[in-house]
């Protein structure tokens, strides 16, 4: 077995590890539908990295960088995008967390009052 | 309501009653001390509304019998979170300007015209009651906890172009506009409501002043922040500041 081929076997190998723990994840309803696609599709994408390194070769050649590093690199970028994607998505959850404490308490304020006035 | 121009601005200016004000004391888990506040601000006559901030004790209960208006939020949400909705509930009701108290006791009710007199006379849009400006405070915090604070008070001096002491004080009058700018946008974090909000208005061009008070020890508890927490805090709110990342708000016209 060259070299190659191991490598592809063991990206391969984590992404179906990876692959496992999403699924066993979005089972127990631990990630919503939405993300679940998401990164069932990453797993996929990344367990057959392992292919592409012959098309990989001559871009790195380019960059003056390994096929792996070049992967590796590319991973860490899409790791990176998707980090500030979900920090985009909780600070605006904590936003609207935020606001609907505070409606809740104003509207049970005023049902209190009009309770009280209609008394 | 007495209306008049001031000419600096060229803006109406209100001239405030304690009608028009309302006190707003956020609580969390303040049972012990909260019936005694509320009882002292009522004295001098004003409204107020304890926003209970998701308490698990009696807070709501006892500020509601004490005759407050009481908010009470099913999550706890930080004092800049419970404030903004005091600041809602406070817009939403008609009321000019709102006070905002500590519930600990620490904010001394006497000085709650004060701040309503000094803003008559500066025509400020926020009023800050200083920890500094008065040689009858017990306030005594360690000396690093000074030194940061000094260095917040440089930065909201150039951002308010007014002498500011105590930029981190929670005790400050704050009325129309900004009071309807801040219902909105006000931060829930350590300090957004205090600092941030002095160095934000100042930016936006509001009119921030400050005035000296006195300060009593806790009636009840000790305080939810330690020194290294606060130095930390501290560095936090002042990289959000300098490195304007801050909220914002309007630019007063």
């Amino acid at each position: 077995m060259s070299q190659q081929v191991a490598q592809a076997l063991e990206i391969a190998a984590v992404a179906l590890v990876f692959t496992v723990s999403i699924l066993y994840l979005a089972q127990r309803q631990r990630i919503s539908f939405r993300y679940t696609v998401g990164w069932l599709t990453l797993c996929v994408i990344s367990a057959f990295t392992g292919l592409l390194i012959p098309m990989i070769k001559p871009l790195a050649a380019k960059l003056q960088l390994d096929a792996f590093a070049l992967i590796g690199a590319s991973a860490i970028i899409i790791l990176l995008a998707l980090c500030i994607q979900l920090s985009i998505s909780i600070s605006g959850m904590q936003k609207q967390l935020q606001q609907l404490n505070e409606d809740l308490a104003l509207q049970k304020k005023a049902a209190e009052d009009f309770r009280a006035a209609s008394k | 309501m007495k209306i008049w121009h001031c000419r600096k601005k060229q803006q109406k200016i209100s001239v405030l009653q304690v009608s028009d004000v309302l006190v707003v004391i956020p609580a969390f888990n303040e049972v012990e001390s909260i019936g005694q506040v509320v009882d002292q601000v009522a004295a001098f006559g004003f409204q107020t509304l304890v926003v209970d901030d998701g308490s698990v004790d009696q807070t709501a209960y006892v500020a509601h019998q004490c005759g407050a208006h009481v908010l009470s939020l099913p999550l706890n949400s930080g004092v800049g979170g419970a404030l903004r909705c005091g600041f809602r509930y406070a817009v939403e009701n008609g009321f000019t300007a709102v006070i905002q108290c500590d519930a600990d006791g620490q904010h001394l009710p006497n000085h709650l015209s004060d701040l309503v007199d000094a803003t008559n006379r500066t025509h400020a849009h926020m009023m800050i009651g200083s920890r500094f400006g008065s040689e009858r405070t017990t306030h005594d915090p360690s000396l690093l906890r000074r030194f940061a604070m000094q260095m917040l008070s440089k930065v909201a001096q150039r951002a308010t172009k007014n002498i500011i002491t105590d930029s981190t004080s929670g005790f400050r009058l704050i009325r129309q506009p900004l009071l309807g700018e801040l219902a909105l946008n006000l931060p829930a974090y350590y300090l957004g409501d205090t600092f941030e909000t002095v160095v934000v208005a100042g930016r936006a061009g509001y009119h921030v002043e400050e005035i000296g008070v006195a300060m009593a020890p806790r009636l009840h508890g000790t305080s939810s922040s330690g020194n290294f927490r606060s130095i930390l805090l501290i560095g936090k709110v002042l990289t959000t500041v300098l490195l304007g990342i801050h909220f914002r708000l309007r630019r007063l016209k």
